[in-house]
């Protein structure tokens, strides 16, 4: 189990997340919803550990994620938002260089790696520095580095980014299927339709708090919405968003 | 293996220092590299090639030298020797300061290394001290490659005389003291990043790295000239065994060379004793000023926001854009090119690396008209007047070397689309030459005559002559330009530079030093003046119209031919 309790987090005063709290159970896939720069970002690195909140606590299996930072960043998989990678690498460079950071016994390291490239079509371009990769190929390689040690906890941060229409389904059945062999799931993502596919619960996000916490269903029903969209856009944007369009389009012509 | 003895997590975490080691020095490698399109391991050779060559050759010529001293004096010789270990300890020490510069940057992990490396089990304690092995050990492997040809020819020479000492002794005696001087002065220059960076925060810590880089680009250059100047003063003070000299970092170790090869100088004793614990000293200090605040520097790589304020230049250039008659195309692609340039470390690195020669050659200058007793501060003379002409140039051609060196090829799509027309990339680039180089240092060489007690007359008319000479050598420079500043798809033009750049020395001789000889005699009479600015102009306007011609039909270059960079002995890379 997942818990984030009352975290917050704040840049030079200013505060990126106030008092945050959320819950992921082993099985579930909690999404994380909210617009740009509502916070999510931030969340999601408290939660791998890359940030340390200011306030508030992270637990895994009940014990503060700061207490033991090493041995739980050793079971969480995580996929960043950007895909930074070390360009001069290769994919099979680099996967295997986060394997062996991760202790992955080499020959095990060795198979999983050619498995993961074998199943992204990347086996080809295996030598190529990622420097030369798309950002479709780059996201694919983050995947595999994620998963490579099979972790407990998978954060995924906008994980569809530069994928294709059959990799984003081959994500979405992947993170199923995660989800039915009792791993964490957070899933951070702009994409309403993929979210509301995925996640059994969301949390939406805005100005760095928590606006609602709950069961994609349960929202739907709460604010009468047919889809996880039109629930979105009744709780989290204040601006008539075809009229901010219409705007847009006239700013050329001024 | 004796580390897989040990307990378990020991074990996991010294696997994950080499795995990071590693790693860590492909980072050194191309933060070090100034074409990120270059190719990290032949940069790596012949930057190493570069730097070995001029030991390598001054101690071959030392070796036939030395061989004719045969019938000298022991105290003779023993001097001259002592002025040639001083050389080498000097020339190393500079050599490692330039590596330090070179990879300044990756010396500390920056965010994008917290961002891959963070969300792992690593402790920030290992990932910093896998960069710091990494370090260490580029600059043992730059030490010794300094180091080993030097010692190899001067063991060879010393059977030649015995006091050139005892072969083995020599070899290890020169191993010991210039790779020992070398790392001593790296491993000081690391203290200060660690230091600054926690003083005052990584922006600034690495703004430092371009003054160092120019600093030791101008020292490597000079050190050849201290040879018949400063060096002597060195020995002889250390042969009267003076303490105080001691102070001066190359000492404790040219005492050390001294007395492992048996020189018997008083208190020889003690400076060598000094060299090892200077060594040890700065060691101890490393290792727990990075190791120590690890977490700190992790911690504020990620939440550090990026730097984006670039000062007085930028807002200069976009003026200087607004003020002159110019198309909104050559104002943005102006603004743009200053701003990059501002922003980029690896393309300041390139223009200090011009300026740091252009100081070494400048400093030159007036040293000789010292020398000639022909130099005088009050009056404009040839070697003063010839000094901002040498930077001038040297800043001027750095410019234009970093303008064709690709900043973020992924970006430069927008440049693609809306392909601005040739004319206007070029008069941009003029610009900027006009505004990053000639006309600074014209306004320095103002207020600098002033300084010294010029007139006031004399003071504006060196720098109108300054900036009228540099209008038309910037064109020069721009004759063959077909590219946007910084957009190109690979550093092409720049390879094509760095094969001429022998022939660019006539060009510096006419347009520093003839020049500063024509200015002098310009500055006597009105008319003269007239008639040199006058003449500066029409070259200029000659160029300007000829470049038009030549540009009209024509579109701007993204993709430069590839060249054959072997073929050519890509060897200036190494000198960013």
């Amino acid at each position: 189990m997942l818990e984030v309790d009352e975290v917050w987090k704040s840049y030079r005063g200013v505060s990126a997340v106030r008092a945050l709290t959320l819950r992921a159970a082993p099985g579930s896939v909690v999404g994380l919803l909210g617009p740009n720069g509502s916070g999510k970002s931030t969340t999601v690195r408290m939660i791998v550990g890359l940030l340390r909140p200011n306030r508030g606590s992270i637990r895994w299996r009940g014990t503060d994620i700061q207490q033991q930072l090493i041995a739980y960043q050793a079971v969480v998989g995580y996929i960043p938002e950007e895909p930074r990678l070390y360009g001069y690498l290769s994919a099979s460079e680099y996967l295997d260089l986060i394997g062996g950071l991760r202790g992955i016994p080499r020959a095990t390291l060795i198979r999983r790696i050619n498995r993961y490239l074998e199943i992204f079509g990347l086996d080809t371009d295996r030598h190529a520095p990622l420097s030369a990769f798309s950002k479709g190929m780059r996201q694919k390689v983050l995947i595999a580095a994620a998963l490579i040690h099979d972790p407990e906890l998978v954060v995924l941060d906008e994980p569809n980014s530069g994928l294709d229409v059959a990799a984003t389904l081959v994500l979405r059945s992947l993170v199923a299927t995660l989800a039915e062999r009792r791993k964490v799931i957070i899933y951070s993502s702009h994409m309403l339709d993929a979210v509301e596919k995925v996640c059994q619960e969301v949390v939406i996000i805005r100005n760095g708090s928590a606006i609602a916490s709950t069961s994609v269903t349960r929202l739907r029903e709460l604010t009468e919405s047919r889809t996880l969209e039109e629930a979105f856009t009744s709780v989290a944007i204040d601006q008539d968003v075809s009229a901010l369009g219409r705007e847009l389009a006239n700013v050329a012509l001024s | 293996m004796i580390w897989r003895r040990l307990p378990q997590p020991l074990q996991h975490e010294f696997d994950q220092f080499v795995l990071l080691s590693r790693d860590s020095v492909r980072s050194l490698l191309n933060a070090a590299l100034v074409a990120r399109d270059g190719d990290p391991s032949q940069f790596a050779l012949w930057s190493l090639v570069l730097v070995a060559t001029p030991p390598a050759m001054y101690a071959f010529r030392q070796l036939v030298n030395y061989s004719a001293l045969g019938f000298q004096k022991a105290a003779i010789i023993e001097h001259a020797i002592q002025i040639d270990r001083m050389f080498f300890l000097l020339y190393g020490m500079l050599v490692a300061a330039l590596v330090a510069a070179a990879t300044w940057e990756a010396l500390l992990p920056n965010r994008a290394d917290q961002e891959i490396v963070g969300s792992l089990p690593v402790r920030p304690r290992t990932f910093a001290a896998a960069r710091l092995a990494a370090t260490i050990c580029a600059a043992v492997v730059a030490a010794a490659t300094v180091s080993l040809p030097a010692a190899t020819f001067l063991a060879i020479a010393a059977p030649s005389h015995p006091a050139l000492g005892f072969l083995p002794v020599v070899f290890i005696a020169h191993i010991i003291s210039t790779m020992g001087a070398s790392l001593f002065i790296f491993l000081l220059l690391l203290v200060l990043r660690a230091l600054l960076a926690l003083c005052f925060g990584s922006h600034t810590s690495e703004r430092l790295a371009t003054l160092l880089q120019l600093i030791t680009i101008s020292g490597l250059a000079e050190v050849f000239f201290f040879i018949p100047g400063v060096i002597p003063t060195l020995v002889d003070r250390l042969a009267t065994g003076d303490r105080t000299a001691l102070l001066i970092p190359s000492m404790p170790f040219a005492a050390l060379y001294a007395w492992l090869v048996g020189v018997n100088y008083p208190s020889l004793a003690f400076g060598a004793l000094l060299a090892p614990l200077l060594i040890i000293a700065s060691v101890t200090v490393v290792i727990p000023i990075y190791l120590c605040p690890a977490r700190l520097f992790a911690r504020r790589a990620l939440e550090s926001q990026p730097h984006q304020h670039v000062g007085l230049m930028s807002t200069l250039a976009g003026m200087a854009a607004m003020a002159l008659p110019s198309s909104p195309a050559v104002r943005s692609i102006t603004t743009f090119t200053v701003t990059t340039l501002l922003r980029s470390r690896r393309h300041r690195l390139i223009v200090s690396a011009y300026l740091g020669l252009a100081l070494a050659i400048g400093t030159l200058s007036v040293i000789a008209g010292g020398l000639r007793a022909t130099l005088a501060f009050d009056r404009p003379e040839v070697s003063l007047l010839a000094l901002p002409l040498v930077t001038m140039f040297f800043a001027t051609l750095g410019l234009r070397a970093a303008f064709t060196v690709p900043s973020d090829p992924d970006a430069n799509w927008v440049f693609r689309l809306s392909q601005p027309p040739l004319t206007s990339a070029v008069d941009a680039a003029l610009l900027c030459l006009l505004v990053l180089s000639i006309v600074p240092i014209a306004t320095m060489t103002a207020l600098g005559a002033l300084a010294l007690g010029w007139s006031g007359h004399a003071a504006a008319m060196t720098a109108m002559l300054d900036i009228v000479c540099g209008l038309a050598f910037a064109e020069w420079t721009l004759r063959d330009w077909r590219a946007l500043p910084f957009a190109c798809e690979r550093s092409g033009d720049v390879d094509a530079l760095k094969s001429r750049w022998l022939a660019q020395i006539v060009p510096l001789l006419l347009f520093a030093f003839v020049n500063a000889a024509v200015q002098k005699r310009v500055l006597l009479s009105d008319r003269a003046l007239a008639w040199y600015v006058g003449m500066a102009l029409v070259a200029w306007g000659i160029q300007r119209l000829r470049r038009r011609f030549v540009t009209k039909n024509r579109s701007l270059v993204f993709d430069p031919p590839a060249s054959d960079t072997l073929a050519k002995l890509d060897l200036s890379e190494a000198i960013g």
